[in-house]
């Protein structure tokens, strides 16, 4: 659905893309992690539209993004610092909306400020932060956009309304295919949210993962021989081996049952299979480069 | 998917109307003080006497004029405040519409905001009309007039104001910009006029300065409105220049990178010239000061370098926000080599423009004077044109003279003559030029000129009259009395005209250049009302006779019987403060407490001191002259070559 490839942008003289492709799935949430200045906000602008690329394209459904009013129809961005026009308010805003997405559900409008109790009549930006940001989930929602690209939405919230904001980006998500952009620089906040995560550093993708595959394929082992280390490593995917004394400890890729079954065979004296955090996971996935981005992870 | 966003958004309106409906309602308020309000308070008939007005523009004309040059700026800047915020920027150009709608809406929808006021304001002023009998002042159609101007001028500064807007990425650049952009043509004009006569010889800055050059900023040429309209030619132009503008204005934005937002100059390209633009305008500034102060070139040159340095270093500050700004030193070592090959490209005067003096067969006719002023404010409705082959020639040869001294001319910076030509050519170009020049050194050529029966005759207001028309001459001396000399006798009226016909005939070059008073002023009545004006020049001494043959010459002039005694002194000995200003009484009081002063009494000698003082007190003898009758104070002076001999001895 979302295609992005060998995209490059730089600001002046700064890069700040270098040559990115990303694909997303339709009715996917993909978090998109970096550190502050990775490019994060910028692929997103891309996307949305905002900025124009240098090189490469920007397609959705197969169309271009920029300046394309029909595709642009079916896509919401909520920016960092959630903005609205200026003295609107929620109600106002709403209208500006309706006028201007044609998917717009007017009643769902209603419903989710009945949820979340917001007076939808007093100017946005008497609001403390977070309820405007609550108020522009709220809008986004109701203009029940195909794809919905959030710039670091979860920054400014309590972990109660984050939850609720979290169920009902996941309920819509299940209901009709909506596809998630999510932009973060803390993997914890997004985890338990996205199925796809890429982390960008200094305007690179390093990497792009299925975290279903991720979990369920990644694996540490310790292990301990009598004697001499059997060439049981030969064939197996290994990311990571140190040894502390006579214990191995590997991180490997595959299946937890073949691994089980494969390592027993060289009759071990310890073996352990041990879950492994999604941190360790992409720190070791990442090699050399994991360690520039550890910050992002914790 | 078909977009939902037709041309027009209802909402988009709301937001316009939301954002920028204030600047309408207070231009139509203040707009309603200027005008209407002002032609209900006056309506009474005792007010309405006094009341001077042809058009609506006379209303509070300077408030007017304030309005119309803040309020489409304001309106721009307000209307695409959505363009110079980030989040603002992000949020608008994140939704499903073109920028090419955005612009279309934003746009016009500010336009008709911006002249709406003006509308109202016109239909209440039309309202008025019929009631208030305002067709005693104006008729229906300056209403309507006001309105097409005012909108005009509206729309065009509101449109430069949009296109400048595209241009920059902060509010507060978009609203000075707008006016420098405005302001460049004038600007431009007169520091090129002020600038170039130091590097092209002889070209005529004033000339071209007061050629009606206002006209090319509408900032300037606004503020004529009340006594002038606008030429077809103008509204043409400026209808031509707005609907560019908004054209420009367009695909510039559609270019427009939205990440530049907040940076004074949004695209790249532009940085360079407004910093290399800044730096060349403030040069030309620095060098228009300082050449004016006329302290030689040393000054000049530190004027252009002070100048350059200045607008470069602000240029940066604007662009790098930050007073704190660090000068690219390479930039500047490419602009100062590029103006030093412009500089030396004018030494070579490559269009020819010094040397080029047209053959006299191609002249019609041509203008030589000591002035530009003699030439545009002239006395008669046209200046003064020589057309005879001779003084044709005349000026020619001088002019190759000038300009064969060029350097020598150029060096003395003492030169205190202007030489001012216009050459009319047959095919009817001007080719106009204007010298600062020593004119003592071309002294053979002014005397010819000068002297010749045609400069004469079309200087002298003499050659005009007819002695057999004349009813009256009347001549009033120079100088504090109260005396008067009139010839009315027919005859003595045809001997005076025909004497002082031939005294202007025969009078030399030469004498002209003395700076001394003249004696008396003379006025000749003739025909129906018409008279002529001369000076009684010293030098005229037939008419000085003729005068004393008729017992007249006592009234005429000022004598030794009107001055009871006078004094004089050496200039070196009287401390006359110059910069402070100074009295005749108070001089007058010093030169007689001075012991170094001489106090004549002897009537002949006073008469010789008449005959040879100049009118101001700038020579080397001082002379003060002490009026018996009036009781008042005359004080000239003497160059060391005009003293009178007995005076001479006596400081020897």
């Amino acid at each position: 659905m979302i295609k992005i490839s060998n995209v490059r942008k730089s600001f002046e003289e700064l890069e700040a893309i270098e040559k990115i492709s990303i694909h997303v799935n339709k009715g996917s949430i993909y978090g998109l992690l970096g550190s502050n200045g990775a490019g994060k906000t910028t692929l997103l602008k891309l996307l949305t539209g905002i900025y124009v690329q240098d090189e490469g394209s920007v397609t959705i459904d197969g169309q271009q993004v920029f300046e394309n009013a029909s595709i642009k129809e079916k896509i919401f961005f909520i920016q960092d610092h959630p903005y609205f026009l200026p003295q609107y308010t929620v109600k106002q805003m709403a209208h500006f909306y309706k006028s201007i997405y044609s998917g717009w559900d007017h009643v769902r409008f209603k419903e989710l400020a009945a949820i979340f109790e917001l007076d939808i009549n007093k100017k946005i930006h008497r609001f403390s932060k977070g309820v405007q940001r609550q108020a522009a989930f709220i809008l986004a929602l109701s203009a029940r956009p195909e794809v919905l690209i959030l710039d670091e939405p979860m920054d400014g919230l309590d972990p109660v309304m984050r939850k609720k904001v979290k169920n009902l980006i996941i309920d819509e998500v299940a209901a009709r295919e909506m596809t998630v952009l999510i932009s973060s620089h803390n993997l914890r906040e997004v985890e338990d949210l996205c199925d796809y995560i890429a982390i960008m550093h200094k305007g690179n993708l390093i990497i792009e993962k299925d975290l279903d595959d991720l979990k369920t394929d990644t694996h540490k082992i310790q292990v301990a021989f009598k004697g001499s280390m059997p060439a049981i490593f030969d064939s197996m995917k290994i990311l990571h081996k140190e040894k502390r004394g006579s214990v191995m400890i590997c991180i490997v890729k595959g299946e937890a049952g073949e691994i089980l079954e494969y390592v027993q065979r060289f009759k071990p004296v310890i073996f352990d299979l041990l879950p492994l955090t999604l941190e360790e996971i992409f720190i070791y996935e990442m090699g050399d480069v994991g360690y520039a981005v550890q910050n992002i992870l914790g | 998917m078909q977009s939902k966003i037709s041309l027009v958004n209802k909402e988009i309106g709301k937001t316009i109307a939301r954002s920028v409906g204030w600047v309408s309602i207070v231009y139509f308020l203040v707009l309603f003080f200027a005008v209407p309000l002002e032609i209900i308070m006056t309506s009474s008939a005792e007010q309405r006497k006094f009341i001077d007005i042809d058009n609506l523009f006379q209303y509070h004309f300077q408030l007017q004029i304030i309005l119309n040059i803040a309020i489409p700026v304001v309106m721009s800047v307000f209307l695409f405040r959505f363009l110079q915020v980030k989040q603002y920027s992000d949020l608008i150009h994140s939704l499903p519409v073109k920028r090419e709608s955005i612009f279309h809406q934003y746009a016009i929808a500010g336009f008709f905001l911006l002249v709406l006021p003006v509308f109202l304001i016109s239909i209440i002023v039309l309202i008025l009309y019929q009631p208030l009998y305002l067709n005693e002042f104006y008729s229906l159609g300056e209403i309507f007039k006001w309105l097409g101007i005012t909108i005009l001028y509206n729309a065009f500064i509101y449109f430069a104001g949009v296109f400048v807007g595209m241009v920059t990425g902060l509010s507060a650049v978009q609203g000075t910009l707008t006016y420098i952009l405005l302001l460049l043509p004038v600007g431009l004009i007169i520091l090129l006029a002020f600038n170039l006569p130091f590097y092209v010889y002889g070209y005529p800055s004033q000339y071209y300065l007061e050629s009606k050059f206002e006209k090319f900023s509408p900032l300037v040429s606004i503020t004529q409105m009340s006594h002038r309209s606008l030429l077809a030619t103008e509204i043409i132009i400026y209808l031509i220049l707005l609907f560019s503008l908004y054209w420009l204005s367009l695909w510039i934005y559609r270019k427009r990178k939205l990440e530049a937002v907040s940076q004074a100059l949004v695209f790249p390209i532009t940085k360079p010239i407004f910093k290399y633009g800044a730096a060349f305008c403030s040069m030309l500034l620095g060098g228009m000061y300082f050449g004016e102060m006329r302290n030689g070139m040393g000054w000049l040159i530190a004027g252009y370098v002070f100048g350059a340095l200045l607008g470069f270093v602000i240029a940066e500050m604007v662009l790098q926000k930050s007073w704190r700004v660090s000068i690219h030193i390479k930039g500047l070592v490419i602009y100062t080599a590029a103006m030093a090959v412009l500089f030396i490209l004018f030494q070579f005067d490559l269009t020819q423009y010094e040397k080029n003096i047209p053959a006299a067969n191609e002249i019609e006719r041509v203008h030589f004077s000591e002035s530009f002023y003699l030439y545009s404010d002239a006395d008669q409705d046209e200046p003064i044109y020589l057309k005879d082959y001779a003084n044709i020639d005349l000026v020619r040869r001088l002019h190759k003279e000038i300009v064969g001294n060029k350097d020598m001319n150029k060096l003395q910076s003492n030169n205190q003559n202007t030489a001012f030509i216009v050459y009319e050519l047959k095919n009817g170009e001007k080719l106009v030029r204007n010298y600062r020049i020593d004119k003592s050194k071309y002294h053979p050529f002014y005397k010819l000129i000068f002297e010749s029966a045609e400069y004469k005759m079309a200087t002298n207001e003499i050659y005009n009259v007819a002695a057999d028309e004349t009813t009256k001459i009347t001549i009033t001396p120079s100088g504090p009395v109260n005396k008067q000399a009139v010839i009315t006798d027919p005859e003595d009226i045809t001997a005076t005209v025909e004497i002082l016909t031939e005294e202007v005939d025969s009078a030399a070059y030469d004498d002209s250049q003395i700076q001394v008073e003249p004696y008396a002023y003379i006025e000749i009545f003739y025909s129906d009302n018409k008279k002529a004006y001369m000076h009684w020049d010293p030098s005229y001494i037939k008419f000085e006779k003729w005068l004393k043959e008729k017992s007249l010459l006592d009234k005429a002039r000022v004598t030794g019987n009107d001055i009871s005694y006078a004094l004089a002194a050496k200039a070196a000995d009287i401390d006359i403060d110059y910069a402070r200003g100074y009295s005749y009484e108070e001089i007058f009081e010093e030169m007689n407490e001075n012991p170094l002063t001489l106090k004549i009494t002897d009537k002949d000698q006073i008469e010789s001191s008449i005959k040879n003082a100049k009118g101001f007190i700038d020579g080397d003898y001082i002379i003060a002259f002490y009026f018996d009758e009036q009781r008042s104070i005359d004080i000239k002076s003497f160059n060391e070559k005009d003293v009178p001999d007995f005076l001479k001895r006596q400081f020897e």
